[in-house]
């Protein structure tokens, strides 16, 4: 069968069921376990804006201006769920083909590597032809029949996902300015995406020069996109809401972040401090070792940069990590090594299930209390580090058994490494 | 850093996977034993705590009751007048209670509901409740207290609970003309049981929680008196009373503040009644906590089945979902001459703990909410209890995760070369499709039968067509669903490595389902892992002959609808004896399609979630084991065992 046939077929069925799952109103059920942008929020933003009442008041809505006016655009709720269920599709789309691009252009470099150091065929740690399509495949199926992303995920987050699936694609098919703008829309949702500029610069083949070039074309960018947005929106006051609000995250409205339950605790002149040390955490502190050690490989080091940002930044959105899972397939090269693989499913199965049931005894029958969600909480966010580092973990091993043949390969599948 | 580096936690040949390989079923079957062993154990005074008062405020008994005789006397009179009333007034003595309520000065008012039965095309009900509210003197009106009465016909087939109005009427009056009240006071009188506190509530909230489904229209209300902060309902029998039974079992488990119960308990001691958790006439007043183990335990066990049906035992039941903290006295008559507690006690211990109450700074929100009663003080938390269902759900887990194993190491065996085989051709090329495809066809099956049992245009289609009743109706679709559910297997055909992966996801899934009930309702949780379990621990592809049969035995008789007929068979059996054959199996029928009726409608008008755990999780799991097991035997059977290459 066609590739071409096949997309088309999963775009569709992808549309049908999200355009269903938005008619029913299935998303506005959900707790989303957020405090930025769940759907009742966005819809909270573009009322007041109707009503001539500056959205940014209130500190209740952290959508970007321009999002805001492109939800207006499109008046009739039908109209909305059409668009957005065919942006939610086309993000599947991008993430196939930047997958498919990341996949040959693994296999060239492999081959490469390979004609340096050792010339043996590893079963199962080479890409091999037919997974130039079904991996791909996977990722995009993953994508678009994921439940939780279709019920979970906003408007806005469906708009910042696409905008992460399109730096996902520019950055495997080389198209430095395309991801630099995607990185551009992304900044004004959440600064953290600045991060992935490591990765479109590792990935550029030019000299230094060219990298600072383009790093101060991100600055343009985004000087250009504040403006544009201040353009639409004709108030300095969206900054505050937008930025302002996930650098000093005041608002302490649970989610599946690990900020809300430390800040509650804390006392407020020590405020200052953990909040730096959180906020470097979750954004320059793994830049640069990450960099260092991934550096022949800035598609994993893209993932693993969105992991780590969804992980520990303030306000986490679930559909941002549903990104991270839905291109896993692309690291079947490891997957052998990946040994965690049931313990981080499980850990995903347990808080998910947990963390509805639990919202709901805390925040509706008053039962349970912030112990128990933040406990569903800390267990999935232990799951995604789980993963994370099982993905580096394993990328070092196959790192290591293509350089010196596969002779290791069995042996590394049993080895612990050791961090001294 | 040493769990996430090191590969032997879950790699094949680890030490852990290879000592749990080995010993599987001794581990699983430990599991299950230590369960039910720590379980029992709950009743030893180690495993459970005395029961102590967490929120200062409320310190209880600290003031002197100031009721006097002279209420006694006016509940007296008004209890002459209620039964006068209600034997000349058909429905609700609307006038009479509104005209005592404005009396003693209440601020009064009506609300009017309406039900449309979501069956028997297009039925509707209506009620009126009475509430009066007494503003507090102290505060404006931003927290409120909830005295609510029940009123019963005469012809009901319930016990006649004619004193809780005039008890009710009788402490408002008296409480009126006190001056310091920092709560106000609503006194509520409902009439249609559980319907009419239902839309009172709903109605309170502005809709309440289910405001979507237009079946119980709730109307308004004209006044409010603030965040209810607890509730009291009064069931009791008549004036002289034996005992007072102390009901707290909400709406789908739900539990008050284990701090209220024990406000409860502190103050009815101290007026000398006797009064506790289930309590009965043998039971002595004042006893200390019986130290023998099968007592405790036969206490914990009736709490755990009063509590699992996820039906409220009394109107203070349906206050839980909106953070109410309530619970029922249930004042027992006295059988014989010899009178225990009088009006006055009652009335004093109604007092006392309303002024209790009247000292609450801010919500219920120390002591326990998650608990289980060993007695009256004595009691185990959530933590003591939990390990039970957590050693049940740890089974499907440890069983999938060596299941996952075995399924690598084939897998690496195979090389992915007949699956490759298998998909070319196909459009999307995924491996395990079928097994996908069986579990979301369960799990849409399962959603399908809440769907279509819970729509009205089937039944009265049936009623049209057929001249069904609709509790027939709902009998017929479950039975069809369930003939669906027994050929489901066969439109599959699994090979080893689907079969496993279709195990896999449905031992997780009941695992998930399992953990995730036992918070919700760990009755309802604990007594599902007790039987469900044991299929969990038997869920394997070739095993022998004989654990095979004895597996598939089980699985056939863990049907959630047979479990609902021994329920019935059951109820019949106690109903009605020296029935013939014929007619019993008609009865058992009956009673089957009324239960089934009666989850769905509570469903529908209260939000009970028996029917959905049922429909959506329960239904869909016996068909992914039944299946699995099926299967299995096809397996073993035939030669479909694909040849490992």
């Amino acid at each position: 069968m066609s590739e071409l046939k096949s997309i088309v077929l999963i775009t569709c069925i992808s549309f049908t069921i999200r355009f269903l799952a938005f008619s029913m109103k299935l998303r506005e059920k959900m707790p989303a376990f957020t405090s930025v942008n769940s759907i009742k929020m966005s819809n909270e933003g573009i009322f007041l804006q109707e009503h001539n009442i500056d959205p940014y008041s209130g500190r209740l809505v952290h959508s970007m201006p321009i999002t805001l006016m492109f939800e207006k655009l499109l008046a009739t709720q039908l109209l909305k769920n059409v668009i957005f269920a065919i942006l939610d599709s086309l993000t599947g789309i991008l993430l196939f083909y930047g997958s498919k691009h990341y996949l040959v252009w693994k296999a060239k470099a492999d081959s490469e590597i390979k004609k340096k150091f050792s010339s043996t065929v590893f079963e199962n740690l080479d890409i091999v032809a037919k997974d130039l399509i079904s991996i791909p495949k996977c990722v995009i199926l993953f994508y678009s029949l994921n439940p939780i992303l279709i019920v979970t995920s906003s408007n806005d987050n469906i708009l910042c996902n696409f905008f992460y699936a399109l730096t996902f694609y520019s950055l495997n098919s080389k198209k430095t300015t395309l991801a630099l703008l995607s990185i551009t829309f992304l900044f004004l949702d959440s600064i953290y995406a600045i991060v992935l500029l490591s990765p479109i610069l590792v990935s550029m083949s030019g000299d230094k020069f060219k990298k600072i070039q383009k790093s101060i074309l991100l600055v343009v960018f985004i000087g250009a996109f504040i403006l544009i947005n201040y353009g639409i929106f004709g108030s300095w006051s969206f900054i505050e809401g937008t930025i302002g609000f996930s650098i000093q995250s005041k608002n302490l409205q649970p989610n599946v972040g690990l900020y809300w339950y430390f800040f509650t605790e804390m006392f407020d002149h020590f405020r200052f401090l953990f909040l730096s040390s959180f906020q470097i955490n979750a954004t320059i502190l793994y830049i640069v070792p990450l960099t260092l050690r991934l550096k022949r490989d800035p598609t994993i080091l893209f993932i693993v940069l969105l992991g780590i940002i969804t992980v520990f930044k303030p306000y986490p959105k679930i559909p941002e990590f549903c990104i991270v899972l839905s291109v896993l397939p692309i690291f079947k090269t490891f997957k052998k090594y990946m040994v965690h693989d049931f313990v981080v499913f499980s850990f995903f199965m347990i808080s998910l299930s947990l963390l509805p049931s639990l919202w709901y005894l805390w925040i509706h029958t008053g039962a349970a209390n912030a112990n128990f969600f933040f406990g569903a909480t800390l267990a999935f966010c232990t799951g995604q580090i789980f993963l994370i580092t099982d993905v580096l973990f394993a990328n070092i091993k196959r790192d290591f058994s293509i350089y010196n043949g596969s002779k290791y390969f069995k042996m590394l599948l049993k080895v612990k490494l050791l961090l001294k | 850093m040493g769990i996430l580096t090191d590969p032997s936690l879950s790699s094949n040949d680890g030490g852990i996977v290879k000592v749990l390989a080995q010993h599987k079923k001794k581990i699983c079957f430990l599991l299950y034993i230590a369960s039910l062993g720590w379980f029992c154990c709950l009743g030893m005074s180690d495993f459970n705590h005395s029961a102590y008062l967490s929120e200062n405020a409320l310190s209880p008994g600290l003031v002197y009751t100031e009721i006097t005789r002279d209420s006694e006397k006016l509940a007296q009179q008004y209890h002459t007048e209620f039964l006068h009333e209600r034997e000349n007034h058909k429905g609700t003595p609307i006038p009479w209670i509104l005209a005592k309520m404005k009396q003693i000065g209440l601020e009064t008012h009506t609300h009017n509901y309406t039900l449309n039965y979501p069956f028997g095309g297009g039925k509707v009900f209506t009620g009126t409740n009475i509430y009066g509210i007494l503003r507090a003197p102290r505060i404006g009106s931003t927290e409120g207290i909830v005295y609510s009465a029940p009123f019963r016909p005469k012809d009901s087939l319930e016990a006649d609970i004619s004193a809780s109005i005039p008890i009710l009427l009788a402490f408002a009056e008296s409480a009126r003309r006190k001056n310091y009240w920092a709560k106000d006071f609503i006194f509520l009188v409902t009439d249609n049981e559980q319907l009419g506190i239902q839309a009172w509530l709903e109605a309170y909230h502005l809709g309440g929680l289910q405001n979507d489904q237009g079946i119980l229209n709730s109307g308004s209300l004209p006044a409010r008196a603030g965040a209810l902060q607890a509730a009291l309902n009064l069931e009791i029998q008549g004036m002289e009373l034996d005992y007072i039974n102390v009901k707290v079992e909400g709406l789908n488990g739900g539990l008050p503040n284990l701090d209220y119960f024990n406000l409860v308990q502190r103050i009815t001691a101290k007026e000398r009644i006797s009064a506790g958790y289930k309590q009965t006439a043998g039971k002595m007043k004042y006893t200390t906590h019986s130290t023998k183990i099968e007592d405790n335990l036969k206490h914990i066990l009736s709490m755990i089945l009063t509590q699992a049906n996820c039906v409220p035992t009394g109107n203070h039941g349906l206050f839980h979902q909106y953070r109410i903290e309530a619970l029922t006295l249930q004042g027992i008559k006295a059988k014989s001459s010899h009178q225990r507690a009088g009006v006055l006690s009652v009335l004093k211990s109604i007092e006392g703990i309303s002024r209790s109450l009247n000292n609450l700074l801010e919500k219920f929100h120390q002591s326990f909410f998650f608990y289980i009663l060993v007695h009256n003080d004595r009691f185990i938390s959530i933590g003591d209890y939990m390990p039970c269902a957590i050693l049940f759900v740890a089974v499907f887990f440890i069983k999938s995760f060596l299941m996952w194993h075995d399924l690598n190491k084939k897998v690496d065996k195979w090389n992915d070369d007949i699956y490759d085989k298998k998909c070319e051709g196909e459009v999307l090329e995924i491996h395990y499709m079928q097994s996908i495809v069986a579990f979301a066809c369960a799990i849409g099956l399962g959603l399908s039968l809440n769907f279509v049992c819970k729509n009205g245009a089937v039944s009265e289609f049936f009623a049209v067509k057929f001249g069904f009743t609709t509790e027939n109706t709902v009998a017929i679709v479950i039975l069809c669903f369930v003939l669906v559910g027994l050929i489901f297997p066969f439109l599959f055909k699994f090979d080893e490595l689907e079969l496993k992966v279709l195990q896999i996801g449905s031992q997780i899934f009941v695992g998930c389902v399992l953990l995730t009930v036992s918070l919700l309702n760990f009755s309802l949780g604990f007594l599902l892992g007790i039987f469900l379990t044991p299929l969990g621990i038997f869920n394997e592809v070739g095993q022998n002959k004989v654990m095979k049969y004895l597996n598939s035995l089980y699985i056939i008789l863990c049907h959630p609808v047979l479990v609902i007929y021994y329920f019935a068979v059951a109820i019949t059996e106690q109903n009605f004896d020296n029935l013939a054959f014929k007619d019993f199996i008609e009865k058992v029928f009956m009673a089957f399609s009324n239960i089934a009726t009666y989850g769905v409608v509570d469903n529908l008008i209260y939000g009970n979630w028996m029917f959905s755990i049922t429909t959506l999780a329960l239904f869909p799991a016996w068909i992914l084991y039944f299946s699995a097991n099926l299967r299995d035997w096809a397996l073993s059977g035939s030669s479909r065992k694909v040849k490992v290459e």
